[in-house]
């Protein structure tokens, strides 16, 4: 039996990268991902993690740095949140364009302007096409777990991608709860040493990185980066079925289904929020209401089958944004999902709500508000946003 | 499905990307008894194609793109440009 703790969402990352045993790490604080970076420089302090930690002097060197580690064979972990992320903006298109297999965790914060410290995924839904594979937690175990099985996806040799675990800021980063660590042990069967045979720095034996490349082979290298993502899928699925066996919980893979098998209604969400929903779908459900909620784990690579699936026999779909689509009036979930349904989504009425932008609540009242909405057959608004418009 | 670098990524060894002997239409030519061996060809050439040889310095045509440099700046006048047909 695995001993519980009580921790935060930035210990739970702190110890899920301390147990995947990193070689480098490097970090830069900035709110609300700061705890991240202290907890992990005291496991190094108090001699519980073996890893060289590289003190930046910005973001931009913290993911530069961990490139030439990961260049080098090492097994390299970071975080950051916001304008961190932003400042990362160039190195972060680069490792994953360079096949580079890491794990970051990103506290998602609001971007300025205004100025905000709080909670809000725009951050990272904005580097949506980065190329690197974002996974989004619905509470600190999953951060634990994700950071275990972002690895092993990571660095399987089908992939070679770098992976984002994301949380809400504050949220989950700053709020405590029960948290089962699993022992260095298991963790080691389950994630074995990294090792990449294809490249590795190595004075003795030049090689080259990012020479100038031509049209025909630069959309080579993409097409192998987006084809890399398509099989990321299958792999995500894999990877949480070899987790769960091993650890007794697993997530779904790209998608979680909750009491969706002869529901009506479905929520979509991504995120904290989920937690929030489920309580929602409870409660709406002792009331007969038949509502189900769809939790999308990885908004990339994004599960347009999954989602294709689940959708099938719904009638009214409802997606839940903590972010927004600018250019489409709508958060970026609903974009994606209603995207991925193209002609499936003829006869659903599709409804999205954006909130919980800047540390506002999704309530579980929103929740239940929105499946209220949901049941009846009024003409109504497409996109809701808490706060502005009545819920 | 015609795939032409058996690379993942632009990283990795003998990664020549860029062919730019493919480029020439002309070709240095050394006359070796009037090389001096001074090497401003080599410290000139803008490919690092330059290569020294026992007692001249010559080309190296995977890389030389043809541009001609080297014989513009040899002062002994050793190096002379000869198009090229293709055979």
């Amino acid at each position: 039996m695995s001993p519980k703790k009580v921790m935060d969402g930035n210990m739970a990352a702190a110890y899920g990268a301390m147990l995947c045993r990193p070689t480098v790490l490097s970090a830069y604080p900035i709110t609300p991902q700061t705890p991240l970076v202290e907890y992990l420089a005291n496991f190094i302090a108090d001699g519980l993690l073996d890893a060289e930690m590289i003190e930046a002097e910005s973001e931009h060197t913290v993911l530069s740095a961990l490139q030439g580690a990961c260049l080098a064979g090492g097994r390299v972990f970071t975080g950051t949140s916001s304008q961190g992320l932003a400042l990362m903006y160039e190195p972060y298109i680069r490792t994953s364009t360079l096949r580079l297999p890491m794990v970051m965790a990103i506290a998602n914060r609001e971007v300025i302007s205004p100025q905000s410290v709080w909670g809000g995924q725009q951050d990272a839904v904005t580097l949506r096409d980065g190329g690197w594979i974002q996974v989004y937690c619905e509470n600190n175990q999953e951060i634990l777990d994700s950071v275990i099985m972002g690895y092993k996806i990571a660095e399987d040799p089908e992939i070679l991608l770098p992976l984002n675990v994301c949380y809400d800021g504050f949220y989950l980063s700053h709020m405590s709860e029960g948290v089962d660590v699993p022992s260095q042990k298991l963790v080691d069967r389950f994630l074995p040493p990294f090792k990449i045979d294809h490249i590795k720095l190595d004075p003795e034996e030049p090689m080259a990185v990012d020479p100038l490349t031509p049209g025909d082979l630069l959309t080579e290298y993409r097409f192998k980066h987006v084809m890399a993502m398509e099989r990321a899928k299958k792999v995500i699925e894999r990877v949480d079925h070899e987790f769960r066996a091993r650890f007794k919980r697993g997530y779904g893979g790209l998608i979680e289904a909750y009491r969706t098998e002869d529901a009506d209604l479905l929520l979509v969400t991504m995120g904290s929020p989920s937690g929030t929903a489920r309580v929602a779908v409870d409660l709406a459900r002792d009331q007969g209401i038949p509502v189900g909620l769809l939790k999308i784990r990885t908004l990339r690579p994004f599960p347009v089958e999954k989602v294709v699936e689940a959708v099938d026999s719904k009638r009214v779909i409802a997606v839940i944004d903590r972010n927004v689509c600018f250019g489409w009036g709508t958060g970026v979930v609903f974009m994606e999902v209603r995207s991925a349904l193209g002609a499936n989504a003829d006869g659903k009425r599709l409804l999205n709500f954006v909130g919980g932008l800047g540390g506002s609540d999704i309530t579980v009242d929103h929740i239940l508000g929105i499946i209220r909405k949901m049941g009846r057959d009024v003409e109504m608004r497409q996109v809701t946003w808490l706060g502005i418009h009545d819920v | 499905m015609a795939l032409k670098t058996p690379f993942e990524a632009p990283v990795g060894k003998d990664l020549y990307v860029v062919k730019t002997g493919e480029w020439r239409f002309q070709k240095p030519v050394v006359k070796k008894e009037k090389c001096t061996r001074c090497g401003i060809c080599f410290i000139f050439c803008p490919t690092n194609s330059i290569r020294e040889r026992e007692d001249f310095y010559e080309a190296d045509l995977e890389t030389c793109k043809g541009c001609g440099i080297c014989a513009n700046e040899c002062h002994a006048v050793a190096i002379t440009m000869e198009v090229e047909r293709k055979e």
